[in-house]
Parts: C-alpha cells; structure tokens; sequence
C-alpha cells in the first residue's frame, strides 16, 4: 500500500508525537475572553475609523532601506535560496530514503510553518528567497504576455489547497516520492508561469509568496509609499492586502485546512474511516471531501457574514467580503502558531539537524511543560480573534452607511467567535 | 488475634504501574484500532502481540521506535515515552493505528 521511501503514514507525514490537548478550563476561558472581548468592541469601542494603509510608519534609517534593495542584497539572497533549494533537491533524491531525509520537514515544518514566523517578523521573505524568481531573474526577467489579472489570486488558492492535500488527505503525506512529484510539479508550473506572464506570476500564483505576503500584512514592518522601510502599527498594515479575486479563498483553506487537521487526528473521524473507507483511495476521497467542506464552511459563512448589512446597494455589497478578508489574517496567524507552534520549534531543530548531518539532541522545552504550550495556545487563539475583531470593526466603521454601523458588524462578530470557539474546541479535543 | 477487613490494607503489594496492550493480528484484521489509552512519562507501556503475519510496530513518539513483527504468537514489546504528548501506536503493512496514548 506505501510506496518506496515511504516514512510514516501519520502526523503529517512527520513522524513523532502530537500535541496533548489543551485543558477544558483553558478552553473554556479562552472562550470567554474571546465573546468578552467581541462584544466591548463591538458595542463599546471607537465609532470613528482609525487605521488608515496609508498613515505612513515611524521610518527606519535611510541606510536600512539603501541595503535591503541594493542590487548585491538582493542577488545574495536570491542565490541563497536557490542554493538551499538545491540544496534540499540533491538531500531528497540522494539523501537517505528512510526517516533520517529531511525532505518531508523542510516541506511540511520550514515551508509551510516557518513561513509564516519569517513573513511576520520580517515582511514577505518569500519574494526575495524564491528559487523561481531567481532563475527567471538570471534568464534576463522577460515575460511572453501580462498576467491575466481575472485569475486574482485563484491560482495561489489551488496551490495552498494541493498543500493541504498532501499533507491531510492523500494516502501516505510521508513519501518522500510524493513530496518529490508534489514540488517538482510546483517548479515546474511556477517557472512555467513566471516565463509565460512574468514576475507578477510569482506575486499571484506562487502559493507561497502569497501565502507569505498574506501573512506579512500583520507584520510590524512595511513600507511606507515612498518605499521607505518603515515601522508602524500592523492594524494599519492590514487593511493594505491588495483585494483580488481568490483571495478570500486562499485564506478560507488556510484556515479550514488547520482545523481540518484538529479534526481529523479524533479518534472517532478515524474510526469512521477505517469502518466506512475499504481502501486506500477511499479514504482519500473522503478526506479531501472533508478538507473541500472545512474550506467551503469558512468560505461560505465568511462571505455571507460581510454580506449580511443593510444600506448598501448591489454593488457594494459584492465588494465587502474582499474588502473585509485581512480581518482573517490574524485569525489564521493565531489558529496556524497554535496548531503549529511545537511543529515549528521541534521538529524544526529536528530538520535543520537533519539538513546539516548534525547529530544534536532536540530541546524539547514545550512538549516537556504542557501548562506552558496550552497557556500559549490559547493565548495565540484569543489575540488572533481579538485582532481579527478589532480590525473587522475598523473596517465596517469604513465601509457601511452610519445607521448599519453596529447591526451591520453583527453576523461578522458572532462568525469570528464561531471560528474561534470551534477551534479552542478542537484543541481541547473534544 | 485480630483479622484485617480488606479496605484497612495498604496497597504495598499493588503491581509497578504499567500499560499493558494486547494486540492480535489475524487474517488482515487487528484488534483493538484506535484505542484511546492514557500513561504517565517514562512509565513502562507493553504491547503483547499475537500475529499471523509480519509486521512492522511504529510508536510515533519522541524519538520513534519501531519493532519487527513475526507471524507467531506471545511477542512482546515494551517501551517508555520520555515527552508528553499524543503517541499514535500503528501497523505499518496493514496501515491501522493500533491505540493513541496520551502520556502526560
């Protein structure tokens, strides 16, 4: 049933322990902070806009800026993470085919989680690490036609969802062979695109680089419009995702796919499929239906929710649940650190060991003291919801007619408390 | 002379505390799948394994292990678990998670 090279058939095809659930007391108080909080700010907090994209933030020194856009930066950290992209290529075909290949966490723990932590200190790291924009870059950077701006981020949405496939649905995410065929597809449809439509190809379809600009847009650090590097409040920082067809999709399966993957570890989603699935493709097909249903709820009850207000005429309406999308990027920052944060650390210093031939023991700090990690799940759940709340209130206090002011908010509140509520549930395990 | 009721007696003589697991294999089919057991850290966790086939045991903990399963009855395997957190306990070839424990 496993192909060659096949790892492990659970957790993410990473192997090892998961974590314990949290305590129902830390569930049920990070509950109630949640809905304390969602109703002060909706009925008790500014009734005047205050976070503009365009406030410009405190300007770092000029010499900041001057090197991280010089010409040789830039180069250099192309170069760097096209050698590391090399790097992990000759590890996954020559490297050692068993568990010891540090192929599946460099692609589930390092690209996937360590993504995120990078775009949020940093700005969207990504872009300058790109092995594809590199080598499209040392071919001379042309393109055949423009992007076809209809696609918006759709293409980017189908790659972050065939992610989560093959790590939540398909029937071994442990195959190093998978993993291959997944990223050699990858490369070649990006480079692919980045040759046909350009560099805008990597901005918009590169699952990746738009997951990493998603993120970025919580960071501290931005740019102001004149391109100064800058530093400012990430809640005026939010508002400036670029609104794009898709883009409410790409983060519906950021945000279904990890409670998907909550979802499916319970024992009783387990037994079902063994008693319902009799085969291997079976039970595939029943996990990507449940993946598709996680991302379609997020989605459909997001959408409705920033439809859901009076004094807007058709039009407006039709724009308002792209104009209110970055509200869920905390949510999903919260949701992803608090599924993720012992991946990261753990398996994450398992990885990098891995990758450099070290033979160094793991600091197992987190999983040793689990009042800790639960404390900071919970923590993480809570202020992705609050800022998720605070920035949706801004934004309706922006986008609806003064008398729709607070009815208007309502439907988005109580389905961001829904999120959050089914995701400390989760984690408590049920 | 005096008799000693049961409920006055100290429970010295209680066995060490581990978990013992009785796996049996037969005809592709494993008993029990997805049991929802419970172990302290470093508390020594037994699988009694009866098989007609082979198999590999994967212990997805920290680090992993991994023990040859042959086709006979009475194997024994036992191990402790050093770092909390959810254990899944699977058969590689048959593709069954045998229990989950949570050690904590």
């Amino acid at each position: 049933m496993n192909a060659d090279g096949s790892v492990s058939v659970l957790a993410h095809g990473l192997g090892g322990s998961a974590d314990l659930p949290i305590p129902f007391t830390y569930a049920l108080i990070g509950a109630a902070w949640a809905l304390t909080f969602t109703f002060a700010v909706v009925a008790l907090a500014w009734k005047k806009p205050r976070f503009d994209p365009d406030k410009p933030g405190r300007e770092l020194p000029p010499w900041v800026t001057a090197a991280v856009d010089a010409p040789a930066t830039r180069w250099a950290v192309g170069v760097v993470g096209l050698a590391l992209a090399v790097w992990v290529g000759l590890a996954a075909f020559l490297g050692p085919q068993n568990s010891d290949n540090p192929l599946p966490g460099v692609f589930y723990v390092l690209m996937w989680v360590g993504l995120v932590a990078a775009s949020l200190l940093f700005g969207p790291v990504w872009r300058a690490l790109s092995p594809v924009r590199t080598v499209h870059r040392l071919f001379g950077g042309k393109s055949l036609r423009n992007y076809p701006e209809a696609l918006g981020y759709w293409p980017a949405a189908l790659g972050l969802f065939a992610f989560v496939w093959l790590e939540l649905a398909s029937p071994d995410p442990g195959s190093l062979a998978a993993i291959r065929n997944w990223l050699l597809i990858y490369l070649v449809v990006t480079l692919a695109g980045a040759f046909v439509c350009g560099a805008r190809w990597c901005a918009r379809a590169d699952p990746f680089e738009v997951y990493g600009i998603v993120v970025s847009r919580l960071s501290a650090l931005r740019r102001n419009r004149d391109g100064r590097i800058a530093i400012g409040n990430p809640f005026d920082h939010l508002p400036s995702l670029p609104v794009r067809p898709g883009i409410v999709a790409v983060l519906s399966v950021l945000l279904g796919s990890t409670a998907f993957d909550s979802f499916s570890a319970r024992p009783q989603w387990r037994t079902f499929i063994d008693e319902t699935a009799g085969s291997a493709t079976a039970a595939t097909l029943i996990n990507t239906t449940g993946l598709l249903v996680f991302a379609g709820v997020v989605a459909g009850t997001f959408w409705l929710a920033a439809r859901a207000t009076g004094g807007v005429d058709r039009e407006q309406r039709r724009r308002l649940p792209g104009q209110m999308a970055h509200s869920l990027i905390p949510i999903v920052v919260g949701y992803v650190f608090a599924h993720y944060l012992t991946y990261l650390i753990e398996r994450g210093q398992q990885t990098v060991y891995l990758l450099l031939g070290m033979d160094a023991d793991v600091n197992y700090f987190l999983s040793l003291h689990p009042s800790v990690l639960a404390t900071l799940k919970v923590g993480f759940v809570v202020a992705g919801h609050v800022a998720g709340v605070v920035a949706a209130h801004d934004r309706a206090l922006r986008l609806l007619p003064t008398a729709h002011q607070l009815t208007g908010q309502l439907a988005m509140m109580l389905v961001m408390v829904g999120y959050t509520f089914t995701g400390l549930y989760l984690l408590f395990g049920g | 002379m005096t008799t000693v009721a049961p409920s006055d007696m100290t429970d010295q003589q209680a066995p060490p505390d581990r978990l013992v697991v009785d796996v049996k294999i037969a005809g592709g089919n494993v008993t029990p799948t997805n049991a929802q057991l419970e172990a302290s850290v470093n508390e020594p966790i037994v699988f009694k394994v009866d098989s007609d086939a082979v198999d590999e045991l994967h212990v997805h903990s920290n680090p992993e292990h991994s023990y040859e399963i042959e086709a006979k009855p009475g194997q024994s395997f036992q191990f402790t678990v050093a770092v909390p957190g959810k254990v899944d306990v699977e058969l590689h070839d048959l593709n069954k998670t045998v229990a989950t424990i949570t050690v904590q």
